[in-house]
């Protein structure tokens, strides 16, 4: 045996891959990242590229088809009254529908995450995990079977004689409808429901995160229960709440299935969207439209990480 | 005797700092070599760059006279205790220990015969069917061992091995590793924070500080006689005496370490300096004596049983000349 | 400890009331599917009967829109498979420019809203002129269940002890064998939920389909159909049921494969 042998084992067949992975790890990670990269990058970002390029162009009003080339036409033309009202609408739903959200969330998850023991927090968790990943049709599908002329809603309200509250509620102005299956308290009522297990989870974990003993300095401290929340509990979840309103937000902003089946027939951002790319085949407007849940996504996503929002989720 | 593993100028840089800073160091085959030094200084870098796991980004490293930058951890014959034990969760005990003969291909009855050998060797016998979680963090450690001894290393390396655990099973597991690299004669490198681990273990101590080899001796010479002022300060406790100090007790105007357990207490006036006594630590067998002075303070180990002067009166301290050590200003 | 011991009754019926409003609504589903009514959606049901499941289970369309849903979630949950474990092997294995970048990037299909990604892809086919096919449907799905496979492989990776496969390294094994011996045990049941998630995902995914499907129809697609022309009312409250229950399994599998990750993170 020579020296080398004792100073160097022998390689296994395949350890040739190992010696230059070793001696290049970058050219490692480089070819772990390449292949989601590439999908990413050019399927997604591309595509989002080609959405940004298609707003810049527009539609020729006598052919119908696409002119190629570039305009602001197209973004001039989301400012008409119209339009604007579409965007306006979409946003102050989202706003709403996030503001509901929180207040609701926030019991649930204080509840499983201070109070419940383990077994009750898979309880929980799953109560949530559950609705969150079932089928989002479906769940649109229940609550028309519940917002339906003969269903469970207005037999509830017809068995118990309160006929008069649901037509007074009905007949609020703007939010109000023939029925609630046509009202935009419909379209509410549904799109938190199908979005709230959203803010639940990161709400929860946040609550999750703070230590017991913080709780116990501020009893400590003299604070009463209600002044612990308000000055130490409702601080440390902010973070988490922030959180769960970027996917309640975003998600109410683009939804356009919600608002077609159960709502009036004044358009949210999403159905603007789809309806001009569909039979219209006005993908330039459609794009300009997507654009600006971007944009405030883009805003809100700014604020939310200066709140230290990201390292909530 | 050959040299198993030589740093030649070997420096390891991280974005913004040195863990590494130029170190050239030999370490024999077959003895139990130690690096001591404050966490953070550089020591455990040193011991990943022997195994392979990290690279140096200057400087190379020769293993048994080839120089190894360019192989990786899986070919060079060393292995690693790791200081988290890093055993596999998923495997049981001995396919843990048998793991290092998985890989080359060897065949299950006969890599569980090995393992098994190792198991007892390390006085785990019969514990080769349960998982890692069920031991505790004693056993784990001698799983690590065992699974590291498997290939037959030429070089192990041992990260803060016994940090985790007790002191009465450290003490226990300190004997037990010294019995163990005798009987197998190879070279074990040990990384501490510990002095006194590193002093009653090893043949030969470096002491590493900022990424620096400081000083590399026999624990003797490095308790005697530290080269600089961090030795003095961090192997035992040390007087260090400025120079200003020392040339007022000896006439030497350098810096110098003085053992405490040589310091000899008198009556004012007896010996080569006065100072008043600030307070005492009772420690078993021997007081403790801080002498104030001026703005520096010399400790003195004295006997228990000895009448010590009380805190606040004022006595003589004396030493014979060979009994301090001049150093290096660092 | 008195913050602990016990919940006042209102938060505790707020909490319950909560739960309830998330879980009723998917229970009804399971009364209609037995209605005998036909024509509406009366409640409560005049009366019950068994007599859909078959009407249901002896129509064609319905089982070509399964089985294209089938067809798309499998192809699609195997690439987001590949996709997200070298993702999230490359960014917990390094440290490395531009980490958090590749992080927003996987994540950025499934946070902004769907009808972007699937506007965004319908873009991308009208410049391109690719007509829609079954292929067009699985590029979208793939590309926003890459980010569930990640999350959980990720998360796996990051509990696993770094040293564990330094040790492998160390220990004689090639990077291969490091993968087959150690990394690939532990990240197994990861793997296992992440997929049944992004199979979920995919099997109910409407919204970007709707812009990449064309005139193909998957289960939702046939689905929304009903939703907007309810032509079908007791054949869809069967497939809506069966729905619920075929989507609930994998993520009752995926809870239970990952619920010690869950577990030792509280």
């Amino acid at each position: 045996m020579n020296s080398t042998t004792l100073a160097v084992r022998h390689s296994s067949p395949g350890s040739w891959l190992t010696d230059l992975f070793w001696n290049k790890p970058g050219l490692f990670i480089f070819c772990l990242l390449l292949p989601p990269l590439l999908w990413l990058g050019i399927i997604y970002i591309g595509s989002l590229f080609t959405l940004l390029l298609h707003s810049f162009f527009s539609i020729d009003e006598f052919s119908g088809l696409i002119r190629y080339e570039f305009t602001l036409k197209t973004y001039a033309e989301l400012l008409s009254p119209a339009n604007f009202d579409v965007i306006l609408r979409t946003i102050l739903m989202a706003c709403a529908v996030t503001l509901a959200a929180a207040l609701i969330a926030f019991p649930i998850a204080y509840y499983a995450a201070r109070y419940a023991n383990q077994k009750m927090k898979a309880l929980f968790y799953l109560g949530v995990m559950l609705p969150l990943w079932s089928s989002y049709l479906v769940k649109i599908y229940a609550w028309k079977l519940i917002l339906a002329k003969q269903g469970i809603v207005n037999w509830v309200v017809e068995g118990t004689g309160a006929t008069f509250l649901l037509n007074s509620v009905l007949s609020l102005p703007v939010v109000g409808g023939n029925s609630l299956a046509v009202s935009y308290i419909g379209t509410f009522i549904v799109l938190l429901y199908v979005w709230l297990p959203f803010m639940i989870l990161p709400v929860q974990a946040s609550l999750e995160r703070i230590p017991e003993s913080l709780l116990e300095a501020s009893g400590d401290l003299g604070a009463a229960p209600k002044q612990t929340f308000r000055l130490v509990i409702l601080p440390l979840a902010l973070p988490g709440v922030i959180a769960g309103s970027i996917f309640t937000f975003s998600l109410t902003m683009g939804d356009f299935i919600v608002p077609q089946i159960i709502g009036s027939s004044r358009r949210f951002i999403g159905q603007a969207v789809y309806a001009h790319q569909g039979t219209a085949g006005n993908i330039p407007l459609a794009a300009a439209f997507a654009v600006v849940p971007i944009v405030v996504m883009i805003i809100y996503l700014y604020f939310a990480k200066k709140r230290g929002a990201f390292d909530a989720l | 005797m050959s040299v198993a593993v030589k740093f030649d100028n070997v420096s390891r840089r991280f974005d913004t700092e040195v863990a590494v800073d130029g170190i050239d160091l030999e370490i024999q085959e077959g003895e139990f070599f130690a690096m001591l030094g404050p966490s953070g200084s550089g020591k455990t870098t040193c011991l990943r760059l022997i195994s392979g796991i990290d690279r140096p980004t200057s400087g190379h490293i020769e293993i048994f006279g080839v120089r190894s930058e360019n192989i990786p951890p899986n070919r060079r014959p060393i292995n690693t205790v790791f200081q988290d034990y890093a055993l596999f969760p998923h495997l049981k005990v001995l396919d843990n220990v048998a793991y290092g003969l998985l890989v080359r291909g060897v065949g299950k009855p006969e890599r569980h015969r090995e393992a098994e050998y190792l198991l007892e060797m390390v006085k785990l016998q019969g514990f080769g069917q349960r998982m890692p979680a069920q031991l505790s963090g004693g056993q784990r450690q001698r799983v690590a061992l065992a699974r590291a001894l498997i290939n037959k290393p030429r070089v192990l390396l041992l990260d803060e091995p016994l940090g985790a655990l007790d002191l009465k099973l450290r003490e226990q597991m300190q004997e037990e590793l010294k019995t163990l690299q005798q009987s197998l004669g190879i070279t074990f490198v040990f990384v501490t924070h510990d002095q006194g681990e590193a002093l009653s273990m090893s043949d030969r101590i470096a002491i590493i500080n900022e990424g620096k080899v400081v000083q590399v001796g026999s624990p003797q010479e490095i308790y005697q006689s530290p080269r600089t002022r961090f030795v003095a300060h961090f192997v035992g406790s040390s007087n260090v005496l400025s120079p200003e100090l020392s040339s007022r007790c000896n006439g030497i105007e350098y810096w110098t370490s003085l053992r405490p357990e040589v310091v000899v207490l008198g009556d004012p006036g007896q010996g080569r300096i006065d100072g008043k006594v600030k307070s005492i630590r009772y420690l078993g067998a021997s007081n403790y004596v801080s002498v104030e002075l001026g703005e520096q303070t010399i400790g003195a180990l004295v006997n228990a049983n000895e009448i010590a002067a009380p805190v606040g009166s004022t006595v003589s301290l004396n030493w014979t000349d060979d009994a301090q050590h001049l150093m290096d200003e660092e | 400890m008195h913050f602990r011991k016990r919940a006042s009754l209102g938060l505790k019926a707020s909490a319950v009331c909560g739960l309830a409003f998330l879980h009723l609504p998917i229970l009804l589903i399971f009364l209609y599917a037995f209605t005998t009514e036909d024509k509406s959606y009366q409640f409560p049901p005049p009366g019950l009967t068994l007599k859909w499941f078959g009407v249901t289970w002896n129509r064609p369309d319905v089982w070509a829109s399964l089985q294209l849903s089938l067809e798309v979630a499998a192809v699609s949950t195997l690439l987001a498979l590949i996709l997200g474990t070298l993702c999230a092997a490359a960014v917990s294995r390094a440290k490395f420019f531009g980490r958090e970048a590749i992080s927003l990037l996987v994540i950025l299909p499934i946070a902004l809203p769907g009808i972007i990604t699937g506007i965004s892809l319908r873009s991308a086919y009208n410049i391109l002129d690719i007509p829609f096919s079954t292929f067009t449907i699985i590029l979208g799905h793939a590309t926003f269940c890459v980010v569930v496979v990640y999350n959980n492989a990720i998360a796996r990776f990051r509990r696993m002890s770094g040293s564990m496969i330094e040790a492998s390294f160390d220990l004689g094994a090639t990077g291969f064998q490091t993968f087959r011996y150690v990394v690939l045990p532990n990240l197994a049941t990861a793997l296992l939920a992440g997929g049944m998630l992004a199979f979920a995902l995919s099997f109910d995914e409407v919204i970007v389909t709707t812009f990449t499907a064309g005139q193909q129809q998957t289960l939702p697609i046939w689905m929304l159909e009903e939703l907007v022309r309810p032509r079908q009312r007791p054949v869809t409250n069967v497939v809506a049921m069966v729905v619920v229950m075929v989507t609930f399994l994998p993520i009752l599998g995926a809870y239970y494969l990952t619920r010690d990750t869950s577990a030792s993170r509280n």
